[in-house]
């Protein structure tokens, strides 16, 4: 049995077990996810694991593919004999996608493909965690190379009314039900750059193929995302190419997307695609899209003026973005072209899949070219948005394109069985809006003005609508971060050299996260033992008392230190910001 | 340093001095180590109480929070007592999770302060630091 660092909490937690060779990915993490108030278990090879999972439940398992021993995919083949419920997300190196997908075959619910960033790692925690088990799904898709995947596995959530919000991309979602019938969408993102994203938006129909024969949807889902995913994501170390530029061709993404599903799914599933590369820094998007079923369309924030005899008046441009008809996993070596647009200040896409509304005509006209002109209408609005505060804005956007298609819809059409197949989805390109906001203090290691540092915070801390004591502790934990970074991060052996602390912050969302960094000499993480009292007394004279302090002063603490590189204090708080 | 010697409070009986140290300014980054060295330095005093003013500082250290716990426990160990006096509310926010509340007594004024003390002290000497 294991006994938990707070017991008290157990009944209530969602246990994981975390496995993976690397200690210091095994500390990171773990700390991440227990501060979201996981449960979460450490076991450093794959057959320590296995012991720690027969003993124990756990609700989900993440574990490392390649390690000493008992590998990954032996592991997770052993847990979903003890408990098939467990779920299970693997981590996986670059280039290692035969392995991910064979895992997926296993029984894994996703995967993270190292390196990642912690926040990735959350963020699919709390998808796989948050799923629900009531409504299991099916879809009737047939493979020969899936057998041995259980029917009904494939679980949905509902992400109606859901926004998303990324470092350079915000994005808001929406279906009408918690289950769509004839299509089954698909999302996924990876910021390739500082300025750069790649996404794909697609889908697969829910009911294609010979009845009886069930397939977990979701391995599908996963196959192509762990594609997209690995053709997409940086190398470590790039080569130089022309130029020094790194660029990923869309149309090697693309065919390698459409050649891996045609050679591993049968039969054929027609998969509609849409993949774009969003290039801030070039301002443009490169796109490929693939399939009946997708409407893609590009919102560009100039106006256009509109004469009229009552004068002129303003339009927003919206371009469609040119769609081949023929879907993915059909055939191996289909021609893909890419194609290029610019993107403007506020530019939106605007991605909607539907089934059952491409057949339909509205109006003497097709639902294709309708819905054109719903999202014109619905973005002509501008006037309205403006008066949104600028975070909601894609909600606000999503929502209001939503409530027009249904308008639309429901007065062309008497039925209201249309009212169930498409799904919506506004990706917000405003990297001025939703980029974060920083602002950098740099405290050389010399200075005696340390007033005059306090002085700097406090006018930071202006642009927050703070009671005196929110803002206190968090000025408080800050002096405790530099105070760390002076006194001993900054002792390299013997040299006396030191560095300027840095202390930034930023603006995500309504969080400010503030990190204190130096290039001072670091620790180990072996080496660190992380406080663990509960009360300051027990540890007067001790070491250990400022992270203490921090950590019960701010929502989220993480340190990262490294030797000869130097520790970061990563701090965030829940704020509200007064726009200034 | 400025000290000076303060009327014994009404009903004084006992002539046992309290030092009143009067901090003057944050105790963060340099503050702590004038801090630390004064009051060891009151330790080896008579005084039976050692009072710390606290009315202009604004932000204290998670080390100073420690002086004044390790203090504390010195003086209790030898009879005596150390309060604290004009503490701003953030920092009694502080004081309250790190639990040093639990364990010295806490005053938002002078009045409060020289109740608690009652009949004790005779004399009261207050020192500035900075």
């Amino acid at each position: 049995m294991i006994i938990s660092d707070n017991v008290k909490d157990t009944a209530t937690k969602k246990r994981i077990l975390l496995v993976d060779d690397e200690e210091t990915l095994r500390l990171s993490v773990k700390q991440v996810l227990s501060e979201d108030g996981y449960e979460v278990i450490t076991a450093k090879n794959g057959t320590e694991a296995l012991g720690l999972a027969r003993a124990n439940y756990f609700d989900l398992v993440i574990t490392d593919l390649r390690m000493p021993g008992l590998s990954g995919l032996q592991l997770v083949s052993e847990i979903k004999k003890t408990d098939p419920l467990t779920k299970i997300i693997i981590i996986s190196a670059y280039g290692n996608m035969e392995t991910v997908v064979e895992a997926m075959r296993l029984g894994a619910n996703d995967f993270v493909a190292k390196p990642f960033k912690v926040k990735s790692m959350k963020e699919i925690v709390t998808k796989i965690l948050n799923v629900s088990r009531k409504k299991p799904r099916t879809a009737l898709i047939h493979s020969s190379s899936l057998k041995g995947v259980t029917a009904n596995a494939d679980e949905t959530e509902k992400e109606s009314d859901s926004i998303f919000i990324q470092p350079n991309l915000s994005y808001y979602l929406d279906h009408p039900q918690e289950e769509l019938l004839g299509i089954i969408p698909f999302f996924d993102a990876v910021c390739v750059a500082e300025k750069k994203f790649a996404m794909i938006f697609g889908s697969m129909p829910s009911n294609y193929g010979k009845a009886g024969v069930y397939c977990n949807t979701s391995l599908l889902d996963t196959m192509v995302k762990t594609v997209f995913r690995t053709a997409v994501t940086p190398l470590p170390n790039p080569p130089r190419e022309r130029g020094g530029e790194d660029e990923t061709n869309l149309y090697h993404v693309v065919d390698k997307i459409n050649k891996y599903l045609c050679f591993n799914i049968k039969p054929r599933i027609p998969i509609s695609l849409f993949c774009a590369m969003i290039d801030k820094d070039k301002g443009v998007i490169k796109y490929v899209n693939h399939g009946q079923k997708l409407f893609c369309y590009l919102l560009q924030g100039e106006k256009q003026v509109h004469r009229s005899a009552l004068g002129g008046c303003f339009l927003p441009k919206i371009a469609t973005l040119e769609s081949s008809p023929y879907p993915l996993n059909l055939f191996p070596d289909i021609h893909i072209e890419e194609k290029t647009l610019s993107l403007t200040g506020e530019s939106k896409l605007i991605l909607s899949s539907s089934d059952s509304l491409t057949a339909l005509p509205i109006g003497g006209g097709t639902v294709k070219a309708d819905l054109r002109g719903i999202f014109l209408e619905a973005c002509s609005r501008q006037g309205v948005e403006d008066s949104q505060p600028k975070a909601g804005r894609t909600l606000w956007r999503g929502k209001e394109i939503v409530r027009k298609i249904r308008t639309s819809l429901s007065s062309a059409i008497s039925t209201n069985n249309l009212d169930s197949d498409w799904v919506v989805m506004v990706v917000d390109l405003d990297w001025n809006g939703i980029e974060p906001k920083q602002e950098k203090i740099i405290i050389p290691a010399s200075t005696k003005d340390f007033r005059g540092i306090i002085s700097q915070i406090e006018d930071i801390l202006k642009g927050f609508t703070l009671t005196p004591q929110k803002e206190h502790g968090i000025i408080t934990a800050i002096n405790e971060a530099v105070i760390n970074a002076r006194l001993f991060a900054y002792h390299r052996d013997g040299d006396g050299k030191t560095g300027d602390i840095i202390v930034m912050f930023t603006v995500m969302g309504n969080e400010l996260i503030v990190e204190v960094f130096d290039s001072g000499c670091g620790f180990s993480v072996q080496s660190y033992k992380k406080p663990d009292f509960t009360d300051y007394k027990s540890v007067t004279g001790e070491s250990g008392r400022g992270i203490f302090l921090i950590q019960k002063l701010m929502d989220r603490v993480m340190v990262q230190s490294s030797e000869n590189i130097g520790t970061r204090v990563y701090m965030a708080k829940e704020v509200i910001s007064n726009g200034s | 340093m400025v000290v000076n010697t303060l009327a014994p409070p009404a009903g004084g009986v006992e002539a046992e001095a309290a030092t009143v140290l009067v901090l003057d300014g944050d105790l963060v980054f340099e503050g702590v180590e004038d801090f630390s060295y004064k009051l060891n330095a009151l330790l080896n005093e008579s005084a039976k109480h050692i009072i710390l003013d606290m009315r202009s500082t604004r932000y204290i250290s998670a080390k100073a929070i420690g002086v004044i716990a390790s203090t504390v426990r010195y003086l209790r160990e030898r009879k005596k007592d150390l309060k604290l006096v004009n503490v701003s509310d953030p920092i009694q926010h502080l004081f309250t999770i790190t639990g040093l509340s639990r364990i010295v007594g806490i005053y938002q004024d002078e009045h409060g302060m020289w109740a608690s003390l009652g009949s004790q002290v005779g004399i009261l000497e207050k020192q500035s630091l900075w």
